[in-house]
């Protein structure tokens, strides 16, 4: 993991030096470089590209053999919600309803035509310190150093996203919007 | 579902497209307590709630709860909210305060109950506590003013409380649900109406004194 950040760390550096320096690109240069340079910008170490090396074992001696690779991405900088457009008809007793899934891919990555699946969860709560001595927290468990810190952060941030979307004592106010015929 | 999603970009894919049955639903809920029910003016907030009744293709569809809504009227936004639950057959958006909805709640009478003493032991043996128990009749008026530019109709709750009964209105309640006196109002655009309530609250004040023997005589 060390090798990786320090890997990291050096595109990143790099990406930056060439923001810093390089105006001069033609303009359809500029977008691929400035893409790249965004890309290395955002990664972290769940963005890491690694190698799969597969073995088929079958009967043919020689052949073509079609390999489908079906992967799960769980990263919780993709994130979807929903959004409901309704539009009330003149009676006011009817409306056209219109459902979008807005899907926010904060990763480093492109998806190219992926199968997209939606699913509510709720993240477990934080967990309660059992506090040792004087409300300190316990060492870190091995569970805890296995994530990686941002990661943890970023769950921990969800979470508090959560709870703010919890029923709160003051309700909010209509603010209609007025036509304005000007 | 396939789609491209491109690094570091919001897509907006098309979930459904259907119509269904529209209601907007308004409530004005009333309790008063020992102390406020004699207050010159009090102010109630008028609670709106928008409810779709599901129809077509999103009978089988569960929104979640506080997702974006915006509704629109003559392909105009007017208003953003969110949703705050959808059941089998509606998707309710969240409690809103309606502001375009006036409230106003005024004393129009008070009449003072003769008030009946009683006694309680205190904590010194030296004291006891002076019990005040009076009933008053207190008439208010609620007028509620729609300052919207469409006609709304909503319903007005009265809840009963230990301290607080009733007695009568003018008008008679369209519904009594034991403690709710609930009325159903039509207001039209930039119109009031009134509901003039009569009222019993039992008042009970509490004074701790010391007993009559033990106060010392006084020096002549």
């Amino acid at each position: 993991m060390t090798n990786a950040q320090q890997i990291i760390d050096r595109e990143k550096s790099a990406a930056t030096s060439i923001i810093s320096y390089a105006i001069d690109f033609t303009r359809e240069l500029r977008e691929k470089v400035s893409n790249i340079c965004e890309a290395s910008s955002y990664r972290t170490y769940a963005d890491m590209k690694g190698t799969f090396d597969f073995i088929v074992n079958c009967s043919k001696q020689e052949g073509e053999v079609i390999v489908k690779i079906i992967y799960f991405v769980s990263d919780l900088r993709v994130r979807w919600h929903t959004s409901l457009q309704v539009n009330i008809s003149d009676d006011g007793k009817t409306a056209e309803v219109e459902g979008y899934i807005i899907v926010d891919n904060k990763t480093g990555f492109s998806y190219e035509n992926v199968e997209l699946g939606f699913a509510i969860f709720e993240l477990p709560s934080a967990p309660a310190y059992a506090t040792t001595g004087y409300g300190a927290p316990p060492e870190a468990t091995a569970q805890e150093a296995a994530f990686p810190a941002a990661l943890r952060q970023e769950m921990l941030g969800e979470l508090d996203r959560l709870r703010s979307v919890q029923p709160k004592s003051g309700l909010k106010r209509t603010q209609r919007m007025k036509n304005l015929m000007l | 579902m396939k789609a491209n999603v491109p690094t570091r970009k919001k897509i907006k894919l098309n979930w459904f497209k259907t119509k269904c049955e529209f209601k907007i639903e308004r409530k004005i809920e009333i309790q008063y307590t020992a102390s406020n029910v004699s207050s010159n003016k009090l102010k109630w907030d008028t609670i709106v709630k928008y409810v779709l009744i599901k129809q077509g293709d999103l009978i089988n569809k569960d929104i979640p709860s506080n997702s974006p809504m915006t509704l629109y009227k003559n392909n105009m936004p007017f208003l953003f909210l969110n949703t705050a639950e959808s059941s089998g057959t509606k998707i309710n958006s969240e409690n809103m305060i309606d502001d375009d909805v006036i409230v106003d709640d005024d004393i129009v009478n008070l009449e003072e109950g003769e008030a009946k003493v009683t006694y309680e032991d205190a904590v010194d043996p030296k004291e006891h506590i002076e019990v005040r128990t009076r009933f008053d009749k207190i008439s208010r008026k609620i007028t509620v003013e729609n300052k919207l530019d469409n006609n709304i109709d909503l319903t007005l709750d009265f809840k009963q409380t230990k301290d607080v009964s009733f007695v009568k209105s003018d008008p008679e309640p369209s519904i009594i649900e034991e403690p709710n006196y609930k009325y159903n109002l039509s207001i039209p655009s930039e119109k009031k109406s009134s509901v003039l309530f009569e009222f019993q609250a039992k008042i009970v004040t509490r004074v701790t004194k010391i007993r009559p023997e033990f106060l010392k005589p006084p020096k002549t």
